[in-house]
């Protein structure tokens, strides 16, 4: 019997498998439309019929994140239905006359009041009337809602109110999360936001879990541990802790992590209450966009490509990205799993669109001074948002492109590859076996 | 490397180092702003003019602190104050004055709860502070602090975490002064100017992306209390006039709250992202009569006019700019927050205040709820509110209908009820203009501001709450007593529509 551990990046699908001593890794990319497909191709041949698996995976932000989730419907305290939308972030974030607001994983539609209040001592000055409860109940049904998510003011300090709701719901046949079931040092917003997504993701990742479980079982793969257990789908990952200061370099998202960093999630919409990667973002990441700036200077713009469709060196897309332009410069490393994606299809394209960028420059440098220039920028973004710690390590998939980039422009002073190949579904391997 | 390389470069280092400090300036001693990040109106020019102050009056050296916070010297509101630090391009070598004295000043705002006051002079809203040296050579200067900190009126927040923000202004001097050596920036003075000529040839070629015209617009404030505004967009510059205008009776600005105003209504009209320095913001001139509302004389109270009166302003600038360019015409957005004061027994005030609802524009409806000139989050917690007032909030929500109609309605004002639980004083002050948040092309006005006390009543509601009773419409500004069982309603005016409603 052999331990095999899976780990779902968000671009990646990452193996690792022990048999006595010894230790196999394996990195895919995948795409999400296609992941059950991925991970049966890649565990064929490399995990064998009866091994124990256990699964983690980075779906639950990744569906937050690029809005995968489907309706629900969110009830609190009559009076504040607006509440968490009135507290979200502005876009765009600079002085406009059109601002909206950031997007958000609910609906104002689907916001509603219950009449109910709970003082901030934690004493019922009015608990839910189940006949008002029964007519939320059929006004969800008419929706075709199927979940929802309770979040009453002071339900940390006692969550009765809240737990009728949720009993009342519950026993109509809805799937229902609550406020009151996260950290309760955490105030309204962060335990409601928290509920909320808990019920968001929970649709999508049912569907995903289900056809994983088919992908093992058609494997003869049995012994399985999957995450969601109970519809709970955010948790601490203490897989992803690590001794000392390191960079995750991924395609589209590069994160650094502080040993004993606290998990707290900052969200696009605000801090949750539900635990995060434990990780700090660094932007610019590989798949943002290469556009010019208010002085004309080529830099990177907010917006990115998806990874499922991929960017030009993939031979797909039409822009260029930042990742176009490490390969345009002879700076990315094709690493397993990168490798194979790569075409040179696109490779006289990204040359072309680069140069047709660097014309606007005015014409007083040329066009590989001007790459350079971008480089040097974006590597001294990332250096500034980095920890100041002795040592860095870097891993990850583009790991040594990363360091290929510091090296060009002589900020690489302290910056390390990890010794080995990294893989953080060796880690939770490493926690099972302990 | 080219200008435009070397500003990118530089932005970026900026926007890292200063990204969890949302409110900061940073400035050569020569006065040329080269960084500036706000999150009101007032930010933009009130922290660079605070820092250059600073300089001039205190001579900083490097690693030197002041702090001031008053608004005739360079700052907004009382409640709003001004951390000054003095940096050389490296530690120990400033470029050449003799001694040691700074080559670069950074200014951090420290934004408390403000207050709300019905007073006359500004010294009856706060203690003043003028620049005063406060951390120098090294060493706090404690006899200093404790006179300061010892005021009635000196915040107790701000006596338990200044030594704290002084901590985090030196790091921040240290981590630009490491940055700018590890990129090897040249920022000498011959360098600064060529930068910032490139940002203002930029700004100038956005400006010129606008239509050229003239536009008058004015506001009656109160009786006896207009703003008159003409501006024009010519040349790649934009001249924003407020000569006629009257002297402030309720509102007063400075003539840096002025000039924030107009700057942030033009970077909004032109609704791209532009860098502040000073380069972006030499296409703007300012022309703002001493003595009158938007530019008041010492000792005129400003607590009004730089927090409602700069929307105010902001709102009549891009009334002006819609009239002279239509292709990128904007409704008139709501001017007041509507700001109250709840002052208990126990001596603890509550301070609250709510968003207008922005103008819509030929692209998009209003945004409900969020004020376009004020680009804080809220960060108030209605459970840690709650469980420190006696007072329990009835409702948080959009005002019904207080945005404007149109072919793209005008965003909805929030509308706040809470009811006090304890004898409690409150005092208001807003700006209730006859003047409604104007519709655009045919868009409808949308609803003003009010704020209304409801008396308890003498009967019981199925929360165990009196039901309200007589309702009472509170004028522009006052104070009054507070029952165990009274509400207070906040009503933020909502945002004008745009363009006519089409038959259906």
């Amino acid at each position: 019997m052999s331990q095999l551990a899976i780990w779902i990046g968000r671009s990646f699908i990452e193996l690792s498998r022990k048999t006595g001593a010894e230790i196999r890794n394996k990195r895919v990319s995948y795409s999400i439309n296609s992941m059950a497909a991925n991970l049966k191709s890649a565990l064929t041949g490399f995990a064998e019929e009866g091994d124990h698996v256990t699964m983690e995976w980075q779906l639950p932000y990744v569906t937050v994140e690029r809005q995968l989730g489907s309706a629900t419907a969110f009830l609190t305290t009559a009076g504040t239905e607006h509440w968490l939308e009135l507290n979200l972030p502005l876009v765009p974030n600079h002085w406009s006359t059109q601002i909206e607001y950031a997007p958000m994983p609910l609906s104002r539609d689907l916001c509603f009041g219950v009449a109910e209040r709970m003082s901030p001592h934690g004493k019922v000055l009015r608990s839910p009337d189940p006949a008002d409860l029964d007519f939320l109940v059929e006004k969800l049904r008419m929706n075709k809602i199927t979940h929802v998510a309770v979040g009453f003011l002071h339900a940390n300090k006692n969550p009765e109110n809240e737990q009728k709701v949720v009993q009342h719901f519950r026993e109509k046949g809805f799937v229902v999360s609550a406020s009151h079931e996260w950290d309760a040092n955490f105030e309204e917003r962060p335990r409601f936001w928290s509920a909320v997504i808990e019920s968001y993701v929970d649709s999508f990742l049912t569907e995903k879990r289900q056809e994983i479980e088919t992908v093992l079982n058609d494997l003869g793969i049995t012994t399985q541990k999957l995450p969601g257990e109970n519809h709970k789908w955010f948790k601490a990952m203490p897989f992803l802790q690590f001794s000392q200061a390191t960079v995750y370099c991924g395609p589209d998202e590069m994160l650094w992590y502080m040993p004993n960093q606290n998990p707290v999630w900052k969200s696009t919409f605000g801090v949750l209450a539900a635990p995060g990667l434990g990780a700090e973002k660094i932007t610019p990441h590989p798949l943002q966009l290469v556009d010019r700036n208010f002085w004309k200077s080529l830099a990177w713009s907010d917006s990115s490509v998806d990874w499922d469709l991929g960017p030009m060196c993939f031979g797909k897309g039409l822009k260029p990205t930042l990742l176009d332009l490490f390969h345009a410069t002879g700076k990315l490393v094709p690493t397993p799993g990168l490798a194979e994606r790569l075409s040179d299809k696109n490779s006289k394209k990204i040359m072309d669109t680069l140069r047709a960028y660097t014309r606007v420059d005015g014409g007083h440098r040329n066009e590989n001074d001007i790459l350079d220039g971008l480089l040097r920028t974006v590597a001294e973004n990332w250096r500034l948002q980095m920890p100041h710690v002795g040592t860095i390590q870097l891993v990850g998939p583009l790991a040594p492109t990363i360091l290929n980039i510091f090296k060009h422009v002589g900020l690489d002073h302290g910056i390390t590859l990890a010794n080995e190949d990294f893989y953080i579904s060796e880690n939770i391997l490493r926690l099972v076996s302990q | 490397m080219s200008e435009s390389l070397i500003n990118t470069r530089l932005y970026h280092l900026f926007e890292n180092i200063f990204a969890s400090t949302p409110r900061a300036a940073f400035v050569t001693s020569e006065g040329e702003h080269l960084y500036i990040r706000g999150e009101t109106l007032a930010d933009i020019a009130t922290l660079p003019t605070s820092a250059q102050i600073c300089l001039q009056y205190l001579q900083l050296e490097d690693g030197d602190v002041a702090i001031c916070n008053d608004p005739y010297s360079g700052g907004s509101i009382l409640s709003s104050f001004t951390l000054v630090a003095g940096m050389s391009a490296q530690p120990g070598s400033a470029r050449g004055k003799g001694k040691n004295l700074a080559d670069f000043l950074i200014a951090v705002k420290l934004a408390l709860k403000p207050r709300v006051t019905l007073s006359e002079k500004l010294d009856q809203e706060g203690i003043r502070i003028p620049p005063t040296p406060l951390y120098i050579g090294g060493q706090m200067n404690e006899a200093l602090f404790a006179a300061m900190s010892s005021h009635p009126d000196f915040p107790p927040e701000l006596k338990l975490s200044l030594p704290q923000e002084i901590k985090k202004i030196l790091e921040l001097r240290e981590r630009l002064q490491r940055a700018i050596a590890i990129s090897r920036f040249d920022l000498s003075r011959l360098e600064i100017k060529k930068l910032l000529r490139a940002s203002a040839q930029q700004m100038r070629e956005a400006v010129y992306e606008l239509a050229v015209g003239e536009a008058r617009a004015d506001f009656e404030i109160g009786p006896k209390e207009r703003l008159k505004l003409r501006t024009e967009v010519a040349d790649g510059k934009v001249v924003f006039d407020f000569s006629g205008s009257d002297p402030g009776v309720t509102h007063h600005l400075t003539f840096q709250g002025t000039f924030g105003a107009c700057a942030g209504a033009l970077l909004a009209f032109l609704r791209k992202p532009i860098p502040l320095n000073s380069g972006t913001l030499s296409v703007v001139e300012v022309i703002a009569p001493k003595g009158t509302i938007v530019n008041a004389n010492f000792p005129k109270p400003v607590a009004l006019g730089m927090t409602d009166g700069l929307d105010v302003i902001a709102n009549l600038a891009t009334q002006c700019l819609s009239a002279i360019d239509k292709t990128h015409a904007v409704a008139n957005s709501g001017s007041t927050h509507c700001a109250i004061e709840i002052r208990f027994n126990n001596g603890k005030r509550f301070y609250d205040r709510v968003h207008p609802g922005t103008g819509a524009s030929a692209k998009q409806a209003g945004l409900d709820g969020h004020s376009l000139w004020w680009r804080a989050q809220l960060r108030t917690s209605i459970e840690e509110i709650e469980r420190r007032h006696p007072l329990i909030y009835e409702s948080v929500t959009l005002r019904a209908n207080s945005g404007g109609s149109g072919m793209n309605d005008g965003g909805a004002g929030v509308a706040k009820t809470f009811r006090v639980l304890e004898e409690a004083h409150l005092v208001w002050s807003f700006t209730d203009s006859h003047h409604k948040p104007l519709g655009y092309g045919g868009g409808k006005a949308a609803l003003g501001p009010e704020i209304l006390v409801y008396r308890a009543g003498s009967e019981l509601g199925p929360d165990g709450a009196p039901i309200p009773g007589e309702k009472i419409k509170l004028p522009a500004r006052g104070e009054m007593k507070l029952h165990p069982g009274d509400r207070v309603s906040l009503l933020a005016p909502g945002g004008g529509g745009f363009g006519a409603k089409t038959q259906t």
